[in-house]
């Protein structure tokens, strides 16, 4: 049971240590996104032109997902009046699972429906969560796998330098 | 009428003892001098599940499913992988078994049972156990080749290196090699359910016939997970019936045979 309790520990902190990197981006041009909110709603990558925007995906059934949710949303209000927007990319759930935990955790920022798997494969996403930065050109710039304190100093600094020059 | 007795007697005792294999060995001896302690659930049927699983015994579902399979007659193998090379008991464990381990306890577990052998695996266990697999139909002859007879695979994680967001996953090269029929399982609340498909279509290039299905409110892992939901337990308490299924999908075609 110890070798057990130990190997738990060990991914737990493995999964922490993973989490964290930003990664610059060195793949090609940025995939096409257009789908649609819990109201319904279509919200398409191009409409933010001039906006850094985190494309994140994520699920309800996603540990790590959970737990990013509320730096997140700390993140949106540090953000609150800047060029920045999320879109939070709900896996595959229904409409009423993602609206009841959207409720539950006070998510204010924008969250997309993507029931048909298809922004999973156009962004090739293979771990939930993925995130990626989204420049205000529509070039993505930086990935992430895994979760993270967004509203730490060091994501903030990536993101406001993103920013257009005012 | 007592000497016909006795020669019938005579006879199903020849008979029997020209089918019957000893039972199981507590622990196999590898050529290179690892130890792998085994926990055997024996049967009458001809088919014997050999199952590399994460868990160096804990798991209550894994055992359930194996003494469950025995009264139905399918016999398992329980070879502990990662206690005889002392690494942690984590599922990410798995990738670290030496295929050339997995070949030889192959070909041991054909030797010692004379049955048809199908190997079962999760996640990052699938790579190391179909390398084995295809070391071992490479060293076998083809008289021998089909007791090899399939693959039960949950999740499996089958890429070269672990795939980064945005860029194009790279499958193991002996995904496109290997020639074995193969039924996946996989977990519906997964990224991995999207890229079923694509695994699919690279699995079948090495002319592989792959079948799969999506478990319903399930993650990878779920028969393991500590953490695991009333429907990630439920789900686990159908394992025996998951692999009686699988194991119906993966008898070979007659008409239609894989060397």
């Amino acid at each position: 049971m110890k070798k057990l309790l130990l190997g738990l520990c060990c991914l737990f902190f493995l999964a922490s240590a993973q989490a964290s990197e930003l990664k610059p981006w060195k793949g090609g041009a940025t995939p096409p996104l257009a789908l649609q909110d819990l109201k319904g709603k279509t919200h398409k990558l191009e409409d933010y032109r001039g906006k850094v925007v985190m494309v994140q995906f994520w699920a309800t059934w996603c540990p790590p997902c959970l737990k990013e949710m509320p730096a997140m949303q700390r993140l949106d209000q540090k953000m609150a009046g800047k060029p920045f927007v999320i879109l939070a990319v709900n896996m595959g759930e229904t409409g009423k699972d993602v609206s009841d935990f959207v409720n539950k955790m006070k998510i204010n920022f924008n969250v997309l429906m993507d029931e048909e798997g298809n922004g999973v494969g156009a962004w090739k996403v293979f771990v939930a969560p993925s995130t990626f930065l989204v420049d205000p050109q529509g070039n993505i710039r930086y990935t992430l796998q895994g979760g993270a304190e967004w509203d730490e100093p060091e994501y903030v600094k990536v993101i406001t330098g993103l920013m257009p020059a005012k | 009428m007592v000497l016909s007795r006795l020669y019938a007697l005579g006879l199903a005792l020849l008979l029997s003892m020209g089918t019957a294999h000893a039972a199981p060995p507590p622990t196999l001896s590898l050529s290179n001098g690892t130890e792998v302690h085994l926990r055997s659930y024996p049967a009458q049927g001809d088919t014997v599940l050999l199952w590399f699983a994460c868990d160096e015994g804990h798991s209550i579902h894994e055992t359930r499913a194996a003494q469950a399979l025995a009264e139905k007659g399918i016999e398992t193998w329980l070879p502990d992988m990662l206690d005889a090379h002392f690494l942690p008991i984590l599922p990410s464990s798995l990738k670290e078994i030496p295929p050339a381990e997995i070949s030889e306890i192959i070909g041991l577990a054909i030797k010692h049972t004379g049955k048809k052998i199908v190997l079962v695996v999760g996640g990052h266990g699938a790579l190391p156990i179909l390398e084995g697999a295809h070391a071992w139909q490479g060293q076998a002859s083809s008289a021998t080749r089909p007791s090899l007879a399939g693959a039960i695979l949950f999740y499996p994680d089958l890429y070269s290196v672990p795939p980064a967001p945005g860029v194009e996953a790279e499958y193991h090269p002996v995904v496109t090699q290997i020639k074995l029929p193969m039924f996946i399982y996989q977990g519906q609340l997964s990224p991995g359910r999207w890229w079923l498909e694509h695994l699919k279509v690279a699995l079948s290039q090495g002319g592989s016939q792959v079948q799969s299905l999506v478990l319903p409110k399930v993650r990878s892992h779920f028969y393991v997970r500590p953490d695991a939901t009333p429907d990630e337990n439920a789900m686990a308490a159908r394992l025996p019936e998951l692999m009686l299924d699988a194991l119906k999908r993966i008898e070979p075609n007659p008409l239609e045979a894989q060397p």
